[in-house]
């Protein structure tokens, strides 16, 4: 982030918790296990 | 008639480029997983994750340049999810979240993450598509300014000036809605 960026809404002490805490939720949640190969063999054959 | 994918401009190409197959080994992964934070179900990421490789396909493949290439396939990738929202609409109630549900250690986690992603999500959709693309660029993929400010060949002032009026309006609707559901629990 460069030091001009404003503080992400997630780890801003200043806005409603609730929001701050549902942004953390939805940009924590783990990897999405995604088979790379797979994928990428179905893109080639399209 | 407007194509499907109209809207998706990000910046022009002008250097050598990364094909898309490059850039699917690359960031196929971390589009998966972006595009279920935006509400994508988990039985259709991969559907979703071809979309947006075929629009980096017919653009020609990414231009090395100032832009970053993740940022750049991000972009894309938000206007398609949104995209795919739209369609989905009526079905997406609460689908979205199954993978979420599953992977809280406690019903009442999973219930919280279920509940924090359907109101992330109805106060994304209810911003417009250059407002909603730097916010999830942003507060949601973690970007710099400056990368998108590059990927979208925009100004980076423009880029401060959208995500400060997508906050506002995105804040409104979040304490909005979650009033709505204090007062439907009395």
């Amino acid at each position: 982030m460069s030091e001009e960026d404003p503080v992400r809404l997630k780890d801003d002490p200043g806005v409603p918790e609730l929001l701050r805490a549902d942004l953390d939720r939805v940009v924590s949640q783990p990897a999405l296990a995604f088979d790379v190969e797979a994928g990428l063999a179905r893109f080639r054959a399209s | 008639m407007r194509s499907e994918h109209e809207g998706l401009e990000v910046a022009p190409l002008t250097g050598p480029t990364v094909g898309a197959a490059e850039l699917f080994r690359a960031h196929a992964a971390f589009v998966a997983s972006f595009v279920h934070r935006l509400g994508v179900p988990e039985r259709d990421v991969p559907d979703v994750v071809q979309e947006v490789f075929v629009v980096v396909h017919r653009k020609g493949g990414f231009v090395m340049g100032s832009a970053q290439p993740r940022t750049w396939v991000a972009a894309i990738a938000v206007r398609l999810a949104a995209q795919y929202r739209r369609r989905r609409r009526e079905e997406l109630d609460g689908a979205a979240t199954e993978r979420a549900a599953s992977g809280g250690s406690t019903p009442a986690h999973e219930a919280e993450v279920r509940q924090a992603m359907a109101r992330v999500q109805a106060c994304l959709d209810g911003l417009d598509a250059e407002h909603r693309e730097v916010f999830v660029l942003f507060e949601v993929a973690g970007e710099s300014c400056k990368d998108i400010a590059e990927a979208l060949a925009i100004p980076v002032g423009t880029v401060y000036s959208r995500i400060h009026h997508a906050r506002r309006r995105f804040a409104v609707e979040h304490a909005r809605r979650a009033a709505d559901e204090v007062e439907g629990e009395r």
